[in-house]
């Protein structure tokens, strides 16, 4: 392997694991998903038009990564569904994976804790326009670029997912 | 609402774990060879699927030329065209 995707990697790993820890909220999943990742990146670089920058290009596949993975463990979840109705309740408590992560300040950890609970039960583009313009901190012109959408349409995600996170997390406190 | 939603603006950059890069590397190689692997099995699969069909023919042919024989023999037979 030459020094490229070396070079590559320094530059985009942060963004690629914080991206992948918003979606996925534990440290394992996540690596396992920047791992994928950069193998895609490498993999495909040859065919990178610079329609967009890499920056971009890294966030997009980063996206699409993390959404498969977090689909092929649901998908996982259902085929041993049968199997965890013969567990005791006190072994499904240790199964539920739990919201762990390390980004979050302690003093915020219990309401961001019960904001994540509400996303991850929101569909994909919902979720995704919540973590770039309120995790990352993009504008919705670099949100709209990323998701290959018009600003008008983040806009409306955006209010979109406000207001059924708002549903969710109300029905979560009953 | 939006009070809630900033609080996730907080959320700190976390540092990545060093020991990612080699893994990467690790599975790059390890799918390398799955990849040839993978060529081999359809390679073997894709002789044995010819030599099948190869045999398959081969069986055919020769019992269609040998019918086709006994056919013309009898046919002479019935029709005067050959006498034993």
């Amino acid at each position: 392997m030459n020094n490229k995707p070396k070079l590559l990697y320094e530059k985009y790993k942060e963004l690629v694991f914080n991206v992948a820890l918003h979606y996925t909220q534990n440290i394992e999943d996540a690596e396992e998903i920047t791992q994928d990742v950069f193998i895609s990146i490498f993999e495909n670089i040859k065919d990178f038009r610079e329609e967009s920058t890499l920056k971009t290009w890294a966030y997009r596949i980063t996206i699409n990564k993390s959404l498969d993975f977090l689909k092929s463990k649901k998908r996982l979840k259902r085929i041993f569904f049968f199997k965890s109705l013969k567990i005791d309740d006190q072994e499904k408590k240790i199964s539920i994976p739990e919201i762990n992560h390390p980004g979050v300040i302690l003093e915020n950890k219990e309401s961001v804790n019960a904001i994540f609970n509400g996303i991850n039960k929101l569909p994909s583009k919902l979720k995704t326009v919540i973590i770039l313009l309120k995790i990352e901190g993009k504008s919705q012109k670099e949100t709209a670029k990323i998701m290959q959408l018009s600003v008008k349409a983040i806009e409306s995600l955006f209010q979109r997912a406000k207001k059924k996170l708002a549903v969710i997390l109300k029905d979560n406190e009953i | 609402m939006e009070k809630e939603l900033n609080k996730l603006s907080k959320i700190n950059r976390v540092k990545v774990p060093p020991e990612i890069f080699n893994s990467i590397v690790y599975k790059m190689e390890a799918n390398k060879n799955t990849v040839s692997y993978k060529w081999l099995l359809k390679a073997a699969a894709i002789s044995i699927i010819i030599i099948s069909i190869d045999l398959y023919l081969l069986d055919e042919f020769a019992n269609y030329n040998l019918d086709n024989e006994i056919n013309y023999e009898i046919y002479s037979l019935n029709n005067g065209l050959y006498e034993i």
